[in-house]
């Protein structure tokens, strides 16, 4: 029975989209709406259901073969699928919020002629069986399908309006980039396999491997991570992805792909906590990003832009968070992230509808009394990403901060000036989009209806009060998160830290960064509230900014064009003129000589007579030669 | 004795159709390959029985050579390739049309008959036999149907071919005069004992024969030109097909030879070269052939790779590729064919937005490049990812390098897509000459060529079984 429902979980949305792939241009938009939906609320209602009865205290999870996939020698691996505490939470939130999505989306991409649509759900659904394939799976390669599976949904959606040929590229980069950290993924996997002769999850540990092995293996695991959650090397990708339809940039580019590599990390956290070195580096890329995000985050005038860079450097935070051994604080921030996040998105999404695809937001302004519900939602989305107390982002951000200060004060403070950031980059965004007046030249803007609506509120709602999922013992709170994935990650985290320091230093911790994120979004809405600087200058500073930091194309100056080159050089210079050239004149040659050949045979029988004297001479030379040889080999 | 009705039964056919008009060559065609496929089927059933399974006849007995079929794992699979490549080949090439297709379609059988022979031959004389006798045909309608350049190309193709059989004959001989029993069975090849040093040199020779074949680095020029100029219904059999040959070789008459032998250095370092340098080629081609043919080149580059790494799994996930590539390379192919048939060019820079008009093509043509650069579910990720797993266990840095293929197909791959189906719809292709709709069993055959990539891509198990036989 739990096999049957566990395998229709992702098999539900699976069906959605050959279903919608195939009849894409016999059914309308109604039926596809109904599909689309209808299979990923049944596979939520289903997660529900595991969720509610099955006992996570055991320690050991439920697992299940369905079929041999690759069994060959000594290598056994199966089509199988695992269900935890760790992988109940993903389900819920990626079935839970693409729900949501999903029916926002029927409304979003209603503009689309009929095949269009269905295709987009078709893709949309192909998307969620991928992911949950990749929470799901028992072993590295099955999460490794998903993990490709969702890249090639993004490639797809990104690319979807395939006519604009920028679009088309920003869907190229996602998937190359992406397949870079793939690589770095499947060597890992290799090496694991090659030394631990599985890769189930449950049967790897550290105590089999050398350090050499696991340090090599992480650091290999690391980078493909980077690939999938957009952080430092691999990050440019998620801007340019903005390209896509917002409801996937709502799904899949902020609540639950890029997601993955925390999910990945978290996954292993036995393999990675027994390499140090490692969980430094974690920690390092996380920071690095969330700051060098947050301050881009800063300068974008397109909304999407804006967001975009905000979930890089959120998921800077939850890598932090792995860095630090917090591991319920990452996977809590990726919860409570997917709902204002993807929230941020949707109310994004329902301002662009309403202002005719309109993104920039120096055309906006005053939008509080023309979109009263997206403008709530919106504002309790920043509070809850800007760490304000009591909003959701308070608590995962707080632990995640928290478990900073007893790793390393320093990785704290810079962490803290990071909240700054974010409090003000989102009250920027916010002053902008709705206060003062408008700035636009639309008429009769106004909100597209309920379907929009209420996916706003709902998520408006999980914002507000997410933070009660985990809220810390020092504020009265159970931490039920941590209890819940106690079966998974073993000890409490949180426990520990308490043991490191008081109780009085925690709440001191917790002011502290209250303090500065209030701060910083007072002083945006103060700096922002006048009509007339809302319209940025281009200053020097501006300008270091928006060109990232002198990293702008950065690849595109160190491996593109010197790929271009090598590939002309090859091609032209290689292939063309040395090969083929060398090839050409063999056969000029040979046929040169058949040529000379062919003029002994005139006809003229005195030459032949020549030429059968000298080779008669030459015969008897050779039977001479050959036997004076002979002979004075015996 | 089914094996050698796999011989017989399409060289019956090639005369039949020498013998008959024009008119109805494309019908008995698909009958003859057709039957091929269901005697393919009832070997699969009754493999274990050596009555069907084996045959032996005296051939030339003064030398030790019989005319000896026996149906074993990789050649096995290989005739499922071949016999289901060329039905569907035969079948999709009625889409296309040829003079004197009579002799077109009797030659494309003939190749068949060879193929066959090759794969089940169990002894060398007739291996090698088997080896000549599929270029002749291919010969023939290279120059006879090819395009502009056919003559000059197909020189230059015959030469290499031809120089690479020298040493292969050469090297047969060699180990011939070796063999215990002075035999050519398999046998008795497999328990010839040769110094470290007369491996190296039957290693080479082999080695030069085989890379012409596959083709490897450097010995590869004649094959983008080939592929490019051939007719495609002969150029799908060329990729899909008597690529494999080389390869097969290589596991069936060279590794069982050499004892205790550890593949030099160079020969891998030549894989490795032929996999990179063939990618960033296909980076910038401007012409959607050169391209599939320069990919071509790269996989084949890494299947000889693991081969050489001697590593059991990177061999199975070899055999299996050999297969697969096949599947993926023509079905490439046949898009090709259908866009040059409508649109008279297959250049990136006459292509262009074609989504918009060709729906059904664009799908297609996604899922058989995701299958192409090994996308999980797709039939070629099992090949890569065993592969890829023997050469890492063979050596770390290797397989780094082999890897890289996977960045740049993905690259050229998707770049290919972008520049023939996304962005603008030139107004020359919005009314093309040919302006019907793709047939329905055309897209029957696309159909099945999707099924195929994603059952062995969900379920391999069958292929690793037939393996085993």
């Amino acid at each position: 029975m739990q096999a049957l429902l566990l395998m229709l979980v992702p098999l539900l949305p699976l069906i959605g989209f050959l279903y919608l792939g195939i009849s894409r241009t016999r059914i309308g938009y109604t039926t596809a709406s109904i599909v689309a939906c209808g299979t990923v609320l049944i596979a939520f209602i289903i997660s529900l259901f595991l969720f509610f009865t099955i006992n996570f205290q055991d320690n050991t999870p439920l697992i299940i073969s369905y079929f041999p996939f690759i069994h060959i020698g000594n290598i056994n691996i199966d089509f199988s699928l695992q269900y935890d505490a760790l992988s109940a939470v993903f389900l819920l939130i990626i079935t839970g919020v693409g729900f949501l999505i999903h029916v926002y989306s029927t409304v979003y991409m209603h503009e689309e002629p009929t095949p269009q649509f269905a295709k987009y759900f078709s893709f949309l659904n192909l998307f969620v069986f991928s992911m949950l394939l990749l929470i799901l799976g028992a072993n590295f390669l099955i999460l490794f399908i998903g993990w490709e599976g969702v890249g090639l949904c993004s490639y797809l959606l990104i690319g979807f309006w395939y006519a604009k040929t920028a679009y088309n590229e920003a869907a190229n980069k996602a998937f190359i980039m992406n397949r870079v950290g793939d690589l770095s993924f499947l060597l890992a996997i290799f090496w694991l396999l090659l030394k631990l002769g599985t890769i189930s999850f449950v049967a790897i540990s550290p105590t089999m491997l050398s350090s050499t092995d696991v340090l090599g293996i992480t650091l290999l695991l690391l980078l493909g991570a980077t690939g999938k959650s957009a952080q430092i090397p691999l990050l440019s990708w998620l801007p340019d992805a903005m390209a896509g339809p917002t409801p996937v940039s709502a799904l899949i580019h902020a609540a639950t792909m890029v997601t993955a590599g925390v999910y990945m990390i978290t996954r292993n956290h036995v393999l990675f906590s027994a390499a140090p070195f490692t969980m430094n580096l974690i920690a390092c890329i996380g920071l690095l990003t969330a700051i060098y995000a947050a301050v881009l985050a800063l300068v974008q005038n397109d909304i999407k832009k804006v967001l975009a860079y905000s979930t890089i450097s959120q998921l800077g935070y939850m890598f932090l968070g792995l860095g630090v051994y917090s591991y319920t604080g990452a996977v809590f921030h990726v919860i409570t992230h997917a709902f204002f996040k993807a929230l941020l998105f949707l109310g994004a999404g329902s301002i662009i509808l309403s202002l005719h695809h309109e993104q920039n937001i120096q055309n906006m302004g005053g939008l509080k009394k023309k979109l009263p519900i997206t403008h709530i939602c919106f504002l309790l989305a920043c509070l809850a990403i800007s760490g304000i107390p009591p909003f959701s982002g308070f608590f995962s951000k707080d632990e995640i901060l928290n478990a900073t200060y007893s790793f390393n004060p320093y990785y704290w403070v810079v962490g803290v000036i990071g909240a700054g950031l974010t409090a003000f980059y989102m009250f920027r965004l916010y002053m902008l989009v709705f206060s003062g007046s408008y700035r636009g030249n639309q008429e009769g803007i106004k909100e597209k209806g309920w379907v929009i609506c209420l996916p706003l509120v709902l998520l408006a709602v999980l914002s507000t009060f997410g933070g009660w999922l985990n809220t810390p013992s020092i504020l009265m709170g159970n931490e039920r998160l941590a209890g819940f994935l106690y079966s998974v990650l073993g000890k409490k985290d949180s426990t520990v830290i308490d043991a490191l320091h008081p109780i009085n230093q925690e709440y001191m911790l917790m002011a502290i960064s209250t303090i500065v994120a209030i701060s910083s979004m007072i002083l945006a809405m103060f700096i922002y509230s006048k009509p007339g600087q809302a319209i940025a200058k281009r200053d020097t500073w501006q300008k270091i900014v928006e060109n990232k930091w002198g990293m702008k194309n950065f690849y595109q100056r160190t491996v593109q064009i010197p790929m271009t080159l090598l590939s002309f050089l090859l091609a032209q210079i290689i292939e063309k003129k040395f090969l083929e050239g060398m090839v050409r004149s063999v056969i000029n040659a040979s046929s040169f000589l058949s040529r000379k050949i062919r003029m002994m045979q005139n006809g003229q029988v005195n030459r032949y007579i020549i030429y059968m004297v000298l080779g008669i001479v030459l015969f008897l030379l050779f039977w001479f030669l050959d036997i004076r040889i002979y002979n004075s080999f015996v | 004795m089914l094996a050698l009705l796999l011989i017989i039964v399409p060289l019956l056919f090639a005369l039949v159709l020498f013998a008959c008009k024009e008119g109805g060559a494309k019908r008995i065609a698909v009958v003859g390959s057709f039957i091929n496929l269901v005697i393919v089927g009832a070997l699969l059933l009754n493999h274990n029985n050596p009555y069907l399974s084996n045959f032996q006849i005296d051939w030339i007995s003064s030398l030790n050579a019989s005319f000896h079929l026996q149906v074993a794992g990789l050649g096995m699979l290989m005739a499922c390739l071949v016999a289901l490549a060329f039905f569907l080949i035969i079948l999709f090439s009625s889409e296309l049309s040829y003079k004197n297709e009579q002799y077109f379609y009797g030659l494309l059988l003939f190749v068949e008959a060879g193929l066959m022979g090759v794969f089940f031959a169990h002894d060398a004389l007739l291996f090698y036999f088997f080896w000549e006798l599929v270029i002749i045909p291919i010969y023939f309608l290279c120059s006879i149907w090819g395009g502009e350049k056919r003559i000059q190309v197909t020189l230059n193709f015959f030469i290499y071919t031809f120089l690479g059989s020298l040493f292969l004959l050469a090297a047969l001989l060699y180990i011939y005069s070796h063999t215990p029993d002075h035999s050519f069975a398999w046998e008795s090849f497999t328990k010839v004992q040769l110094s470290v040093k007369e491996q190296r040199v039957i290693f080479w020779l082999l080695f030069i024969a085989l890379a012409i074949k596959m083709p490897v680095f450097p010995f590869h020029t004649w094959q983008p030109n080939t592929y490019k100029e051939s007719p495609l219904p002969v150029t799908m059999v060329l990729s899909g097909l008597l690529a494999k040959m080389g390869l097969f070789a290589l596991l069936q008459w060279v590794l069982p030879v050499l004892h205790n032998f550890a593949t030099p250095q160079l020969a891998i370092i030549l894989c490795i070269i032929s996999i990179i340098y063939a990618s960033v080629i296909a980076l910038q081609q401007g012409d959607l052939k050169k391209m599939v043919a320069y990919s071509s080149m790269a996989h084949i580059g890494l299947m000889a790779l693991a081969i050489f790494s001697m590593n059991a799994t990177a061999i199975s996930g070899a055999s299996l590729q050999m297969f697969n590539h096949g599947i993926n390379v023509v079905a490439l192919w046949m898009i090709i064919a259908l866009l040059e048939k409508k649109y008279q060019t297959t250049y990136f820079t006459n292509l262009g937005g074609l989504a918009k008009t060709e729906p059904l093509l664009t799908l297609f043509f996604v899922i058989f490049m995701l299958a192409n650069i090994g996308l999980p579910l797709t039939n070629s990720f099992v090949g890569e990812f065993l592969m890829l797993f023997g050469i890492f266990s063979f050596n770390k840095i290797i397989a780094l390098f082999a890897g890289l293929s996977l960045i740049l197909s993905a690259t050229y791959s998707l770049g290919a897509i972008q520049k023939i189906f996304f962005g603008n719809l030139s107004e020359k292709n919005k009314h093309p000459l040919i302006a019907s709709a793709n047939a329905r069993w055309v897209v029957g055959i696309l159909v099945i060529f999707t099924l195929l990539i994603l059952f062995f891509g969900i379920y391999p198990a069958p292929l690793f079984k037939i393996l085993q036989f």
